[in-house]
Order: structure tokens, then C-alpha cells, then sequence
């Protein structure tokens, strides 16, 4: 359903998520965060860094109601569906869904929680719902 | 010392369903417009010793090597500079940014750029189901569509920092379509009122259909070549004053602000340093207008207004026939054609208007200097160039 290729970038977020944990890296250098995961410290090429999982929490940075597919087939019966830009307590920014919650409650700056959606068999994914 | 300049510019032919002659290939329509744009030059296939293209066809197979296919297909010999920059729909500023260096650096002397596409006859929009990597995969699994949902997320971003609205947007689509239904080569032939815009459906809130650029086929050539070759040029060269480039990110949620378009910002900063000219020069903006938010993030980002005050600039007709700011008066990407990367129109309907040989939507007062914009991606990269009538 989802053409998902994981890589040496992304393949702990996904293993993370799997185990319904929120996982992001931060330098061990500066303390800053940083996303989307990478094989190398997102903050400075040559940092030292670490996984840590997230608190779930944070605040809708932007989103939209999808009247239309996008990414996958898996969307085409799930219209009308929303994506969101979430600004993480931690300062760093996922794209995701908002789940569990009215439409019209939507809106930036918002603060929501993760939660974990099993998608398909393979693909576990954090999701956030208004708090 | 010779300048680098433009002489001659060609788009293809849409028929009233937006498509393309019957049978006509990508490559066609690049040599048909390369004859007819070395035609209004003066200069022919023979003077040709660069060759710059990018385009979304072809791929996966010989699409993927774009320049050598175009050097075989034309029968260019052994050309001595090459460029397939692939930045998005900026791209054809990209390659007119680098022809000038090259042309100026001795590198080459006549440069085609050249853009093809049938994805309208072909049906070649699906982006469903490709495969999830790199930083996409995740906007993917979300469900993102792209690239319309990353410019609403942008959208959604401006309205709520700067006040912006709907309305805003829609006034953007009925200017476009004004200036549409002055060029005979426009897809759309109708007028569009803004009601019509603010019902139109939403694809993905705030943006609904007629916020969205067309799906066309279509294709351009531009000729670059140098003032060595003056005795040759039919038309008065036009001069590349000033341009500037950069790229930003792949990901939308990588995108510094998602409501200010730093890329523009520092790709018209550049623009405007080497042409020494600033905003209050420019008499004509051709301005990618992908979706109508991408036209009110660029007008801010260019220095036309204040950031956040591009809703008040594009009040009352300001950028419709008539208006006080001409801007993409071929109708734009919204109204004129859109076929997948649209630059390269930007640069063909500035030398028309600076030729003074726009028909109808001719600007009454002289156009001396006009800026070209291109965003490339989602809101990723971005390119300007200055065009003037002096050098």
C-alpha cells in the first residue's frame, strides 16, 4: 500500500514508530534537535548525536483538509483527511495527520499529542490529536 | 567585449482543449520551437554551440540525459556547453542565469533553451504511489498531495500571519484570467469572476481548483547569443542586467517561515544588486504563479510590498489589465498554459512585451526592464533575472 523505502536516514524513526515511540535526534554537542532523522547530526555535519524520544507533544505549525489522494492509494477513501506541519515541544517540525478530532477545531497553533496509527502491517505512524 | 543577450523566443501552440498538435512528442515541440524562435532571431540551427533543456519527460529512460537527447535530436555538432539543471519549474532561469555566464566567459556563443511537455494528451499527472524516500517519504505516508498541498500549507501559514484570505487569492485568479483573455494562445477563454473563484471546489483548504495553475501541454525556446553576432539579430537584443539563484529544500516542512519566501528574497536581492536597479525600476513582472498564493508570497519577496502586505498591493485591479503593476500579462500559468515546468514563459512574454509585439495585452507605457521569477518544487528554489532593453 505505502511504497515506503527505508534507508540508513530514516530506518530507526520507522523502527521507532513501530514500537509506538516518537524518536528524533539531537546533537550531543550543541543540545539541539533536529528532523527529518539522519544517517549524520541534521545540526552540523560533523556533530556527534543521539536518538532520544520526543514528549508527543506540541503545537499545529500549518495544516490542510485534503479533499484529494496524495502519496498513496491508501488515501483514496479516506477524503477528506488532514495534514499537519507539527512544531514539536522540542522545537523541530514533522509532517503528519491529525486524527481523532473535529475538523472545525482544527486550527495553528493548536496544541496536540501523538498518536500511533498502524496504517498497514508495516507502517506504524505518529499521529496527533487536539489536546 | 561582447554581451550575452536574448534574440528570439517562440511557445507552442495549445489547441482549445489545451493540448498539443495531435501526434506531437516532447521533442517536436522542442524543434519546432527552437526553428521558429531561431527564425525571429536571425540566427540558425548551424550557430547553435549551447543547448540547455529540463522537462519531466522521458523518465525513467532517455529522459534522464534530457541534453543528449536534444543534441542528437537536433542535430547539434559537438556542442561545447551543456546545461540540464533540474531545480523544478525554475529552471529555465537557471539556465538562462548560466548561459550568460557561459556566453560572457567564452565558453559558447548561441545558446537554445528549450522545454517540452504533453502531459495533458499523455495523462502523465498521477503522482500516486511513487515510491516514499528521502525526506518526501514522510510528507508521502501523511498523505500529502504534491505539490497543492504543500503550497496550502504555505497558504494556511500566510493567512494566518499576515491576515490574508480567500478573497485575496481569487483576486489574484480573475487578473490572470483577464490578462488571458488578451492572448489568442491562452487555454482559457472565458471570463472568471471571483465568486466563481470562491466557490470553485477546494482541493486542499484554503486552495480551491482556481487557485491551482492549469494542467497543459505545451513547450518554449529561448535564443541567447551575443552582441558579436549583432549584424545577424532581426530584433533589438535584449540585455541580461541582473539575476540571482538558490534552493532552499526538497520538503515543504523543511521550508524556513512557510510564509515568507526567503528563496525569492535572496535570488531577486542578487538580481537587483548586479543590475543596479531596484523594485521601483521594473516596469513588467513575469512572475511563476504556480497557485495563487505563490504570486502574493512572490510580490512580497521581490520587494513590490512589504512583507505580509501583498493583500493590499493586489487590491483594485492593481495587477489586471489596466492596473498600475502589469504582472504575468500572458495570463500566467493560471490562465495561459501551465505544462508542468513554466518559467520558461516568464522569459518569452517579457522580450515580447519589451519588443512591444504583445497584440493586444501590450503594456501601453515602454517596457525598459522587467523582472522574471521562477519557484521551483514546493516553494523550493528560485531564480530572477532582470531583462532590459539596454545593456
Amino acid at each position: 500500500m505505502f511504497n515506503l523505502i527505508k534507508d540508513i536516514d530514516s530506518y530507526e524513526f520507522w523502527k521507532g514508530a513501530k514500537e509506538n515511540r516518537l524518536l528524533i535526534q539531537k546533537s550531543t554537542l550543541s543540545n539541539k534537535f533536529f528532523l527529518y532523522s539522519r544517517s549524520y547530526s541534521g545540526v552540523s555535519a560533523n556533530e556527534p548525536f543521539e536518538w532520544v524520544e520526543a514528549s508527543g507533544k506540541g503545537v499545529i505549525y500549518s495544516y490542510t483538509i485534503s479533499n484529494i489522494a496524495g502519496g498513496s492509494e491508501f488515501y483514496i477513501k479516506k477524503t477528506p483527511y488532514v495534514i499537519a506541519s507539527i512544531l514539536l515541544e522540542e522545537g523541530v517540525r514533522l509532517m503528519s495527520n491529525i486524527v481523532d478530532s473535529h475538523h472545525s477545531e482544527i486550527k495553528i497553533g493548536k496544541k496536540v499529542k501523538v498518536v500511533f496509527k498502524e496504517l498497514t502491517a508495516e507502517v506504524t505512524f505518529p499521529c496527533f490529536k487536539i489536546i | 567585449m561582447k554581451e550575452p543577450c536574448i534574440v528570439g523566443v517562440s511557445d507552442a501552440k495549445i489547441n482549445e482543449r489545451g493540448c498539443v498538435e495531435e501526434l506531437s512528442s516532447p521533442l517536436s515541440i522542442q524543434k519546432e520551437c527552437a526553428s521558429q524562435a531561431l527564425n525571429e532571431s536571425g540566427l540558425t540551427f548551424q550557430d547553435i554551440d549551447g543547448l540547455a533543456v529540463a522537462g519531466l519527460w522521458g523518465m525513467p529512460g532517455p529522459g534522464v540525459m534530457q541534453p543528449n537527447l536534444l543534441t542528437e535530436y537536433l542535430g547539434i555538432k559537438y556542442p561545447k556547453w551543456l546545461d540540464g539543471t533540474n531545480t523544478g519549474g525554475s529552471a529555465f532561469l537557471f539556465h538562462l542565469n548560466h548561459a550568460y555566464l557561459a556566453i560572457k566567459n567564452g565558453l559558447c556563443d548561441n545558446v537554445l533553451i528549450l522545454y517540452g511537455s504533453t502531459q495533458k494528451s499523455n495523462r502523465e499527472r498521477n503522482f500516486l504511489n511513487r515510491p516514499a524516500i528521502y525526506s518526501s517519504q514522510f510528507d508521502m505516508i501523511a498523505g500529502l498531495p504534491s505539490p497543492v498541498g504543500a503550497y496550502a500549507l504555505a497558504a494556511q501559514r500566510h493567512m494566518y500571519k499576515y491576515g490574508s484570505s480567500k478573497q485575496t487569492l481569487a483576486e489574484i485568479a480573475v487578473s490572470a484570467r483577464k490578462w488571458a483573455l488578451l492572448n489568442n494562445n491562452a487555454y482559457k477563454k472565458e471570463s472568471l469572476t471571483k465568486e466563481e473563484v470562491l466557490s470553485s471546489p477546494i482541493i486542499c483548504s484554503p486552495l480551491g481548483k482556481l487557485d491551482c495553475c492549469l494542467v497543459t501541454d505545451g513547450g518554449g525556446a529561448i535564443v541567447v547569443s551575443n552582441t558579436n553576432f549583432k549584424e545577424a539579430f532581426k530584433l533589438h537584443p535584449i540585455f541580461i542586467r541582473g539575476f540571482g539563484e538558490t534552493s532552499s529544500h526538497s520538503s515543504i516542512n523543511y521550508m524556513e517561515d512557510m510564509e515568507i519566501l526567503e528563496v525569492a528574497r535572496r535570488s531577486s536581492k542578487l538580481a537587483y544588486q548586479m543590475s543596479g536597479l531596484n523594485p521601483e525600476n521594473i516596469d513588467l513582472a513575469m512572475i511563476y504563479d504556480s497557485f495563487t498564493i505563490t504570486v502574493l508570497m512572490s510580490l512580497e519577496a521581490l520587494g513590490f510590498c512589504e512583507i505580509g502586505e501583498g493583500k493590499d498591493f493586489i487590491q483594485n485591479n492593481n495587477i489586471g489589465p489596466g492596473g498600475n503593476f502589469p504582472l504575468n500579462t500572458n495570463g500566467g500559468g493560471l490562465s495561459y498554459c501551465h505544462p508542468g515546468m513554466y518559467s520558461i514563459f516568464t522569459i518569452i512574454e517579457a522580450c515580447r512585451q519589451i519588443w512591444g509585439i504583445s497584440g493586444k495585452r501590450q503594456i501601453k507605457r515602454s517596457v525598459d526592464n522587467a523582472i522574471c521569477h521562477g519557484t521551483g518544487g514546493v516553494l523550493s528554489s528560485a531564480a530572477s533575472v532582470i531583462l532590459s532593453k539596454e545593456r
